[in-house]
């Protein structure tokens, strides 16, 4: 008998450990959220009068899965300024970089769902418009200065673009003016304001090329990383550019994937070439280089151009041992040779979007959204947005926040010369495959193993393929 | 006894049990569910019949290339990871000096995770590429290939090789005797009594080995990510990219996904049954 009691007890011990350890992280919230119900209790009073912003009596903690992994660092400062401001719990998860999609649905069936997701194109927005909660009676929807930065959905307002990007070509001016200075050079060029043609950036890479160990650099461009999942640069960004001719101005871009001949192919080829054979990489070694080993080079000063977002800028401060200096850092526009280019100036627009989960209780969703309220139009929240995340964003409580970032001055200073900005033509790009494949294409043309023909004749095919994949899927 | 064993059943198998139901058996049939469905996550799932297993057939260029590339680094895998660690289980029982270091030393490599092997071996083979034949792993699926092959072969071999040398082990030393007596010379000794008495480890290594290389996933990341072009993209990855890179694609990748699993059961089996046979006799 006793033998019997025993074993039934170790039996109801073994189950019950099964099961807290399955639990465990259930058990430790539900501890959190038992001892802070005590400590609201007490200051409750000091919380209502502290206002709504700052409302403490949330017991939950806010889950919000960051897009941009350059920021990731900065995005936990922002959760404990903001946790040491009102008492409310944040976790900051960040996706690894082109994994976002395949966390977020991962996160989503799970009991920890995010309340605050980014969707990154409203092409995507159609997968995950049913998680949206409407935010057409927040705050920061009336704050939107432009509402094309809004995505909208069955009737709702889905997704509030946050961030609005820069892209061009990073130029590091100490290196260019020693160029222009110089008495060895064969070009006529003398400012960075005249590389505004492809003829005369050409001009001016391949003659800095030739006088590479004059400048004391290794390359005009830093390597032109192809490595699978770092090639986004090329097969999107850059991408951008040949989207754009082909299109004209006037596509909508949170409209449904256009057809696509790739008629601008020959010019994407120039600027491409140009980037592979000036750079500090052979051509035939660029598949294992990522966006870091290029950034790297940047701020070493061993290149004096990469192509890349003002987003760069914390990967480029926080590189050990930079020597490029922070007023030295300007844009110019990527140019490829289409006629007309000269009056165009960067890359801009809003790509990202927060959205709010609308599976979560009605308690997690409002805040997240007095999160996201406090993060765009309390004075702490605005200077770490301005000089933190160094975003620029469409909300005019905005205005008046002070940037470090040295690359939004020279975006100014491109768009107040008139020069127009070509808008994100590569949101409309139908999905990951078409990119990771064209991005793929491109590595075996550098490497030599791939006729340019066979590129952009595989690259309309594909496109074919998955736009009707992208447009069935998002009801078109 | 048996009477014993049915009364006291539930109390040693039912805490385990109930655990592999929750953790396996019901996922899987969820998984089967869906890979009929088209949806985004597991709430949203739309029933859709077989349209989704018609796609992973007709698409030659995904997952029957990736089965071949697969097919193709199991074998090669399979054979000489087998091959290279009964070898060194025969060198580590002689008795030499070291024999525990060495053992501690080659086993090592099985402790370290599959991405950090991957980046290692990366490092290693381009440096190598770069400098013989200028260029790099990216460059050719045939190196890359090579490149799954020779990390699987470092990461594997210390952990069969523990396997073999537990079965050369617990051969008796008296057999060996009497062989030795008799006049048998060390090749008949291996092929008559050492190998058909290990017969066991070799069914249980064959089989770790082979479903290890079909379910290869984190190693094939690291070291290729399927570069160049998808060429040394394995099943496992395959199947991630086509659930994750397509809107509405995770029903197809769930499909390839039910279809791996009854492939690789399928071989497993009949590799089981066909070095069970020979254990037998």
């Amino acid at each position: 008998m006793a033998k019997r009691v025993i074993s039934v007890l170790l039996a109801t011990v073994m189950t019950v450990s099964l099961l807290v350890g399955c639990g465990g992280g259930s058990g430790d919230s539900n501890t959190g959220a038992g001892t802070g119900t005590e400590d609201a209790s007490g200051s409750s009073d000091a919380a209502g009068d502290s206002g709504s912003a700052a409302s403490s009596d949330y017991k939950g903690t806010i889950r919000f899965l960051n897009f941009k992994p350059e920021v990731s660092d900065a995005m936990q400062e922002v959760a404990a300024a903001y946790t040491a401001e009102t008492g409310v719990n944040i976790q900051i998860e960040t996706a690894a970089s082109g994994q976002y999609e395949s966390t977020l649905t991962a996160r989503m069936d799970s009991s920890e769902a995010p309340a605050i997701f980014v969707v990154e194109t409203a092409t995507a927005l159609a997968t995950w418009k049913d998680y949206c909660r409407d935010l057409s009676d927040t705050d920061l929807y009336a704050s939107v200065t432009n509402k094309a930065y809004t995505y909208e959905a069955d009737g709702k307002v889905c997704g509030l673009v946050y961030v609005l990007e820069g892209w061009g070509i990073i130029v590091n001016s100490a290196i260019t003016d020693a160029y222009f200075a110089s008495a060895n050079k064969s070009t006529e060029y003398t400012s960075l304001d005249e590389l505004y043609t492809f003829d005369a950036l050409k001009a001016v890479v391949e003659d800095m090329t030739a006088m590479k160990d004059e400048l004391g650099i290794q390359g005009v461009f830093g390597s032109t990383s192809l490595k699978q999942g770092d090639d986004w640069r090329y097969q999107t960004h850059l991408m951008n550019i040949p989207l754009y001719w082909e299109w004209g101005a006037d596509i909508d871009i949170n409209g449904a994937v256009p057809e696509f001949s790739f008629k601008e192919a020959e010019t994407f080829k120039n600027i491409l070439d140009l980037y592979l054979n000036n750079s500090v990489t052979e051509p035939n070694l660029v598949g294992t280089k990522t966006v870091d080993d290029s950034m790297a080079e940047f701020a070493l000063g061993q290149c004096a151009m990469i192509q890349n977002g003002d987003w760069a800028w914390n990967t480029i401060l926080n590189t050990d041992g930079k020597v490029v200096e922070n007023d030295k850092v300007r844009f110019i526009p990527i140019t490829t040779g289409v006629a007309g280019e000269e009056n165009m100036g960067l890359c801009v627009g809003g790509s990202q979007a927060f959205c709010v989960n609308s599976q979560l209780p009605e308690e997690d969703q409002q805040a997240a959204i007095d999160f996201l309220t406090w993060l765009f139009s309390s004075e702490t929240g605005k200077t770490l947005v301005a000089q933190k995340l160094q975003f620029v964003t469409p909300f005019s409580t905005m205005e008046g926040a002070e940037y470090t970032n040295p690359l939004f001055g020279s975006e100014n200073e491109i768009s107040a010369a008139g020069k127009t900005a070509y808008s994100t033509t590569c949101n409309l790009i139908p999905d990951q495959t078409w990119k990771d494949d064209f991005g793929a294409s491109l590595l075996l043309y550098a490497q030599g193993q791939k006729s340019w023909d066979d590129v952009v004749k595989d690259a309309v095919a594909e496109w074919e393929v998955e736009r009707e994949i992208a447009n069935t899927a998002n009801g078109y | 006894m048996q009477k014993t064993y049915k009364k006291y059943f539930p109390i040693f198998v039912l805490p385990t049990l109930i655990a592999f139901i929750i953790s396996f058996i019901i996922p899987f049939f969820m998984g089967l569910y869906l890979s009929f469905c088209n949806f985004k996550t597991i709430g949203s799932a739309k029933f859709t019949g077989l349209s989704n297993y018609l796609y992973v057939f007709s698409d030659t260029k995904g997952f029957l290339s990736a089965l071949w590339f697969t097919v193709k680094v199991a074998v090669v895998g399979v054979v000489s990871t087998n091959v290279l660690a009964f070898a060194l289980a025969l060198l580590l029982t002689k008795g030499l000096k070291g024999t525990n270091v060495y053992r501690t030393i080659f086993f090592m490599p099985n402790l370290i995770g599959g991405i950090i092997l991957g980046y290692i071996w990366q490092l290693l083979l381009n440096g190598i590429l770069i400098r013989v034949v200028g260029a790099d792993l990216t460059y050719s699926a045939t190196y890359g290939y090579w490149g799954i092959i020779i990390l699987y072969n470092w990461q594997k071999i210390g952990y069969l090789m523990i396997i073999y040398i537990a079965g050369i082990q617990s051969i008796s030393g008296d057999i060996l005797e009497a062989a030795k007596i008799d006049g048998a010379n060390y090749v008949q000794t291996l092929k008559n009594i050492i190998i058909p008495l290990v017969m066991t480890s070799i069914t249980t290594c064959t089989f770790l080995a082979l479903t290890d290389c079909f379910k290869m996933y984190d190693q094939n990341l690291a070291l290729t990510g399927g570069a160049p072009a998808d060429q040394t993209t394995m099943l496992a990855m395959d199947i991630y990219n086509t659930y994750y890179n397509r809107t509405g694609f995770a029903g197809v990748g769930q499909a390839k996904a039910v279809v791996f699993t009854i492939l690789v059961l399928v071989i497993a089996l009949i590799q089981l049954r066909a070095t069970q046979s020979k254990e037998a006799a």
